[in-house]
């Protein structure tokens, strides 16, 4: 079934994706590839809009330096991928064939031709397996290099339209953020406040969020970033970390706050105060042209006074845009020392500082941001301080 | 930085301090066997494992960001050590059994290879047969490169299915989490039916399973629960997108509580008073083959077999390749679940799967039907092999939906 292009699951109209296609023929031109084959969901949904329920879904799309591109996909996952009319073959594969489906896409990898082959070595969901049956079939016949970069590079900067999806997901993620805070009270579990903060957040139309809400208490905070409500109980003295997203048009801002049920013990209040400063550096003086490992290593010496205590990665942004399934991250860019990259207006980052002592409690706090023509523009709104819950 | 990070957070575990581990030790120790048991008979010298819910299978470990992998290397032995990035080095610790712990950047995966050679040297397993999971994302071609051009006399040998059949029969206690899973996916299922009689989104019906799922006790989702009405239903499987459920127009929930990771997905549709009857036709053929399935499957009939049976059954009643479509795969094994699916992977349902059923198998079987322009019906359910009668995970049967929905306002 085709949507028609009035329907509002249509994200972008149809001269952005052109525009997106453009550019990134522009890239393979420079890159002398006469064949770019895109596994990254993400990056496939950057072009054509498709999104699947779940982001390893195998979908291939194969673009050539002009005309028609192809799509390789299940042929019962086809309605999904949105008319474009530079889509010229919607190449189904019949349910009983899929398990040769590396193989078939190698093969029209090969119907296609080219001298010089571009794939994405190191995106997911690319495995393995897929990219040898491609290299193999190609072998002798064309030049197959590492193009995980070319589409990313491109996503780095968002378009006027990608901002306004990115503000409206700003929006949803305060909701959200609200809802928990509202939750963080003596007696709570975990999961009352997850509950709370994906229920609200989805009650106000944001669309599945990757990963699900970070919500961590207690000595749990400790352990590490990655972890999630797992029914434990609220008690007095529990630092409580959440981060999460809303999500529209699949675009993500995510944000990142820690609350403490009851009043703080001074160390908290003392390692909530450095990452705060931290924060604040990254939003308050990082600036087009500059590289953005000066903003990290600057924003981090705020660190300094509590490191005797404390850990961090001494990563202090990371690239955010659009997002599927597992992950909201978008592997573009990120502001940590070392990355002598300059930061470029239009460039939208989470911005989240976490310190952790080791199995006692961590703090974070964070804003989703874009680097505008002076300055950087904070999308998201919420007061960036220490919650107190009820005891 | 991170190997003081580790060492403090081992302390805690050393001293006692509360671990999150789905099973005892044992359970890990007998999978860890086996695991050993089955590289010596395939010739391997070593495991390197990239797949998140395989390494959760063994380990324990589980993580959110899947787009991402740690490794867990294992030898003939049973010694494991995990190569993750740093951020993970405590909830390898918080999970799991693993307590050789290395750490590289999240952001410079390449990092971790230099780590995996020098474990393998360790082991004398540079020149070896190491099996990877070459199929499944997360084992790229960008890592396998480098480990080629870093390992040249190893031979890396495609070792994705290695693990299948002993992950396709479920033990008692990971039966337990699954009957837990489904209490989750009947309280989110109950939630979601009631708010689809309401008429009011699609949003507002996954918020009310999300809420209903994460309150009684659910863990984060693998996938979000699916939501689609009207039109929408006949689309593949699609996420909710703020569509407004109208009139008579069907709607279809799918979703999956979470207990220790494990899942137990279920899917059922609403059809409203008025609705077309060719959308109850389709429905009811959806009903009828998915239940000769869970009928006819027994201990020791080949896969094939009740798969043909119940497309037979379906085509009988009128479902073939026209519009609706007579399906293919009748569902797949369900167990471990981490984002972006709650599909094991280790066994599907279809006319040409090898293999045959065994008691312990558990499996999720989802049957979607649809006609283009008008909308279509799902039906789904997590059900067990069993020697007697088979088991349904779910409490809440298509059947039941329909009075549910008419008699709640």
């Amino acid at each position: 079934m085709n949507l028609s292009p009035d329907n509002d699951e249509v994200v972008f109209p149809e001269d952005e994706y052109a525009l997106r296609l453009v550019r990134v023929r522009e890239r393979m031109t420079a890159q002398n590839l006469d064949l770019l084959i895109v596994h990254n969901t993400p990056n496939i949904a950057y072009l054509t809009g498709y999104v699947p329920a779940s982001g390893n879904a195998y979908a291939v799309l194969l673009i050539k330096g002009s005309g028609e591109c192809t799509v390789h996909m299940p042929a019962d996952d086809a309605p999904l991928m949105p008319p474009r009319p530079w889509i010229g073959d919607v190449a189904g594969i019949p349910a009983p064939h899929m398990g040769s489906r590396f193989e078939l896409t190698a093969e029209l990898a090969e119907k296609i031709g080219g001298a010089r082959v571009g794939i994405e070595k190191g995106r997911y969901p690319l495995c393995a397996a897929a990219g040898t049956a491609i290299t193999r079939r190609l072998a002798g016949r064309a030049e197959v290099i590492d193009a995980s970069d070319l589409i990313l590079r491109l996503r780095h900067v968002k378009s006027p339209r990608e901002l306004s999806a990115m503000r409206r997901a700003a929006e949803l993620s305060g909701i959200g953020m609200r809802a928990a805070v509202a939750a963080v009270k003596a007696g709570n579990t975990d999961n009352d406040i997850g509950a709370a903060a994906y229920s609200a957040m989805l009650r106000h139309g944001s669309e599945a969020p990757y990963p699900a809400p970070f919500i961590m208490v207690g000595a749990r905070t400790g352990w590490g970033p990655h972890l999630s409500w797992k029914r434990f109980g609220l008690q007095p003295g529990d630092v409580v970390n959440m981060e999460m997203t809303g999500v529209h048009q699949r675009y993500a801002a995510p944000l990142y706050r820690t609350a403490v049920i009851g009043p703080p013990s001074d160390v908290i209040r003392r390692v909530c105060d450095a990452v705060i400063e931290c924060v604040n550096v990254v939003l308050e003086t990082a600036a087009p042209g500059e590289p953005a490992g000066d903003v990290a290593r600057r924003a981090t010496l705020k660190l300094d006074p509590i490191r005797d205590v404390a850990y961090c990665t001494g990563q202090v942004s990371y690239g955010v845009g659009l997002t599927l399934s597992p992950n909201w991250v978008e592997h573009s860019f990120r502001i940590i020392e070392g990355n002598q990259r300059p930061l470029v207006p239009g460039m939208t980052f989470h911005a989240p500082t976490a310190v952790r002592l080791p199995g006692k409690f961590a703090v974070s706090f964070s804003e989703t941001w874009v680097m505008g023509g002076e300055r950087p523009e904070i999308l998201t709104d919420m007061p960036r301080e220490l919650f107190i819950g009820e005891e | 930085m991170n190997s003081a990070f580790l060492d403090q957070l081992s302390a805690y575990v050393s001293g006692g301090v509360r671990q999150e581990l789905a099973f005892p030790i044992g359970e890990y120790s007998r999978r860890v066997s086996r695991a050993c048991s089955l590289m010596g008979d395939a010739g391997l010298d070593a495991l390197l494992l990239t797949h998140l819910p395989t390494i959760c299978y063994l380990t324990g470990y589980q993580f959110t960001n899947c787009d991402y992998t740690g490794y867990l290397l294992l030898n003939r032995s049973g010694s494991g050590t995990m190569v993750v990035p740093g951020t993970e080095i405590g909830a390898v610790l918080m999970h799991g059994w693993i307590r050789d712990i290395r750490d590289f950047p999240s952001w410079a995966p390449e990092q971790a290879v230099p780590i995996i050679c020098e474990i393998l040297g360790g082991w004398q397993a540079a020149d070896g047969l190491i099996g990877i999971e070459s199929q499944l994302e997360l084992m790229d071609p960008f890592i396998l490169e480098r480990l080629q051009t870093a390992l040249p006399g190893a031979v890396f040998h495609d070792a994705t299915a290695l693990l299948w059949s002993e992950r396709a029969v479920k033990t008692a206690a990971e039966l337990q989490h699954i009957r837990q899973a489904g209490r989750y996916s009947d309280a989110g299922m109950l939630a979601a039916v009631r708010q689809a009689t309401r008429q009011t989104s699609e949003n507002e019906i996954a918020a009310a399973a999300a809420e209903a799922m994460i309150r009684s006790g659910s863990e984060f989702f693998a996938t979000a629960p699916l939501v689609a009405t009207g039109e929408r239903t006949a689309l593949p499987r699609t996420s909710f997108g703020r569509s407004a459920v109208r009139g008579a127009a069907p709607t279809v929930i799918e979703l999956a509580g979470v207990h220790q990771r494990y899942c137990a997905p279920i899917m059922r549709t609403v059809l409203p008073a008025g609705c077309r009857e060719s959308l109850k036709h389709l429905l009811d053929i959806a009903q009828a083959g998915l239940t000769d399935l869970m009928t006819m499957a027994r201990p020791g009939a080949a896969v094939g077999g009740p798969v043909e049976h119940a497309r037979r059954v379906m085509a009988d009643m009128g479902c073939d390749a026209g519009d609706a479509g007579l399906p293919w795969s009748f569902g797949h094994s369900v167990g471990i679940c981490l984002p972006p699916t709650w599909d094991e992977g280790s066994l599907r349902l279809s006319p040409d799967a090898a293999g045959e059923f065994r008691a312990g198998m558990v499996f999720y079987s989802s049957i979607r039907l649809g006609i283009n322009g008008i909308g279509g019906i799902g039906v789904g359910d997590t059900w067990r092999v069993a020697d007697g009668e088979n088991e349904v995970i779910s409490s809440v049967p298509q059947h039941a939906v329909a009075s549910l929905a008419g008699g709640l306002k």
